[in-house]
């Protein structure tokens, strides 16, 4: 018997969200005094504490997919959905970019007073074109808005466990809007604060709905004992998505979860957080604060997936017939109307927390990015506020709109713009935070590449933007289809930045050769050896790997920057920032009056002791 | 309890271990906690 929800139930359950909704619109319209400038805006103006942003780089990353997604893999990969939290916590997973990114970015991003990704790139590579820095734009803009709609169309997913037709419509716009507002009104301090209220939400939500179950079942011994009992695929270490995989096969669907952790270093509204933290110092506290609330929160997540499996059996007996409905079902089965919307809001809190950011840094690729930096670089920092205000708006209902009118599918572009984000920076990042020989062009081309194969796969593959069987292309069309925008992209954005044809064009060939090579192997391999498991293929797990070596390869073939200018790069990288000399020198000027005491405290003590020890001594001294 | 639920719950308690480890091995090794 499917679980059901009273219409009384419903009037509670949407005052507690009513309650979420109103805590998270206030904090905006409070922190909209603090935001004087374009740094205050989009970055807090490097003011934020350690816990705010390890809260938010958390709940910034941690959207619809750890709410509904991870509870619907536990529902039906069972033990084997804990491979998502190994393939994002480890490697260059949350762990990745937290050792070997953060302190980096942050140092070197003060010192070129940079707000945002593109800006950081401009500056590495002493792009005085631009180049890299309108491209990168591009691409955000284009991931980002459509990963803020599919935040929206996520929470169809809760409000429709607890409502019907137009309500579920209304409620939608409802949320959007207050995150609009928020995010309009208090910029990066809201998006941040609002995150930091949001993460501990969802933990709380988590931890209420985890902790009612575990006690029933008897703690996680009972549970798996009762998730044996209800189907013994649920603790086969082979069971994937219900089916029992071995061998090669089931080393794939491992290698695919764990290459969802690939994104972390190319998604920049993850990343800028670490730029907005205000003492460098203090950013292994917020690492290790990050770091577990990451395990706390994914294994909890899965869990509950567990609990609704044993507890319901089948997903025809959830609210919907959906794994992704377990959250929602259990809480309505297990607890009061009024604690249920508290739960209820953790998936939404944690769409919200990932929709805001994504909605800032989307706007600063317009305002700050394109608009301040191409268009009108003298603009009045007064007006520059206002307009990435208005454009923030603007944005927000642009992806509100898309995601009402295409409705579910649009949930589908979560994983395209992560993958697109993670391919397209994600190599470019680390690289350009740790390795010295990278060029400006080896840049430019691992970025197209990996951005290219991203939409080529999610588009002719996995039917994403051309579900119609007319769209099908035979292999071989899709094989060539990437080194062909290879080539021509790498070849106009490499003859700029190289100032020579013969160099765009030699770039280019390489960049094309190099992807080209790896490409039409994958699509044979994939598309003529294994047709049938074709769609299964995750594209970040391609994506990647080629645009890491189109980088690495075309940077040895490209003019090498400056030895001096690299010098000095890594020195800023490496090198105590001017906030943390400041810092020091703060402390040293409080501390030297201490000193001077402790000196002149201790010459008294000697004084004394001679005195009493060796009378008549001073006179003579 | 069944054998393939204990082999779940033991590799359930090993990958958290595992993580834990390596969350201490990679901050230690990382330049967050080095002093300048």
């Amino acid at each position: 018997m499917p679980v059901q929800v009273t219409p009384e139930a419903t009037t509670v359950m949407f005052a507690s969200l009513g309650v979420y909704f109103a805590l998270v619109l206030i904090i905006g319209i409070i922190l909209e005094k603090l935001v004087k400038s374009i740094s205050d805006y989009f970055l807090g103006g490097r003011r934020l504490g350690p816990y705010v942003i390890a809260f938010s780089e958390r709940a910034s990353e941690m959207s619809g997919w750890v709410g509904l997604g991870l509870p619907g893999e536990g529902f039906t990969s069972g033990i084997n959905a804990t491979w998502n939290t190994i393939g994002c916590f480890m490697g260059i997973g949350d762990l990745g970019v937290w050792t070997l990114m953060a302190k980096r970015l942050r140092r070197y991003t003060e010192v070129i007073g940079a707000l945002t990704i593109p800006a950081y790139l401009e500056a590495r590579f002493n792009d005085t074109k631009g180049v890299l820095r309108f491209t990168s734009a591009v691409i955000i803009i284009l991931f980002l808005t459509a990963y803020v709609g599919a935040q929206f169309t996520a929470a169809a997913k809760v409000f429709s466990a607890i409502a019907g037709g137009g309500a579920v419509q209304t409620w939608i716009v409802v949320g959007a809007i207050i995150m609009i507002i928020y995010t309009v009104l208090g910029g990066f301090f809201a998006v941040c604060w609002t995150d930091f209220i949001q993460g501990w939400w969802a933990l709380i939500g988590l931890f209420i709905i985890t902790g009612v179950g575990l006690a029933k079942y008897g703690g996680f011994g009972g549970l798996f004992q009762k998730m044996a009992e209800t189907d013994p695929k649920l603790v086969s270490l082979n069971n994937f998505w219900g089916w029992e995989y071995a061998g090669a096969l089931l080393l794939v669907n491992i290698l695919a979860y764990i290459a969802i952790g690939f994104g972390w270093p190319g998604n920049p509204h993850i990343i800028v957080r670490f730029m907005g933290i205000k003492r460098v110092k203090d950013l292994k506290k917020a690492a290790v604060t990050a770091l577990l609330l990451l395990l706390v929160v994914y294994y909890l997540a899965e869990s509950v997936g567990w609990l609704a499996r044993v507890e319901f059996g089948s997903a025809d007996n959830l609210i919907a017939p959906d794994p992704e409905y377990s959250l929602q079902s259990l809480a309505i089965a297990w607890l009061p109307p009024a604690v249920a919307g508290i739960v209820l809001a953790a998936p939404l809190a944690l769409m919200m927390s990932t929709a805001d950011s994504q909605l800032l840094v989307s706007a600063s690729a317009i305002m700050e990015d394109i608009y301040h930096r191409f268009i009108n670089p003298k603009i009045d920092e007064r007006k520059l506020v206002l307009w990435s205000r208005i454009v923030t708006l603007l944005l927000g209902i642009v992806a509100l709109l898309w995601a009402l009118f295409f409705g579910e599918s649009v949930y589908l572009f979560v994983l395209f713009a992560w993958s697109g984000l993670g391919s397209a920076f994600g190599p470019l990042m680390l690289l350009s935070l740790r390795w010295k020989r990278i060029t400006t062009t080896g840049a430019f081309a691992g970025m197209i590449t990996g951005a290219a194969a991203t939409i080529i796969w999610k588009s002719y593959v996995k039917k994403l933007i051309f579900p119609a069987e007319a769209m099908n292309p035979n292999w071989w069309v899709i094989a060539i289809m990437l080194p062909i925008v290879v080539f021509i992209l790498t070849a106009i954005g490499a003859t700029i930045i190289e100032e020579s044809t013969a160099k765009g064009l030699k770039a280019a060939v390489v960049a094309t050769i190099v992807s080209g090579i790896v490409w039409i192997l994958w699509c044979y391999a994939r598309l003529v050896v294994d047709p049938d498991f074709a769609a299964w293929w995750y594209e970040l797990l391609i994506a990647f790997p080629l645009a890491l070596l189109t980088t690495v390869i075309v940077s040895y073939v490209s003019t090498p920057l400056d030895r001096e200018f690299v010098e000095k790069t890594f020195k800023y990288m490496t090198s105590p920032a001017p906030s943390e000399q400041a810092e020091a020198r703060t402390a040293a000027a409080e501390s030297a009056p201490a000193t001077k005491m402790l000196i002149a405290s201790e010459v008294d003590v000697v004084k004394a002791f001679i005195k009493t020890r060796i009378p008549g001594i001073l006179k003579h001294t | 309890m069944p054998a393939d639920a204990t082999a779940a719950i033991q590799f359930f308690v090993i990958q958290i271990i595992f993580q834990l480890i390596a969350m201490v091995i990679c901050l230690w090794l990382s330049d967050l906690f080095k002093e300048e």
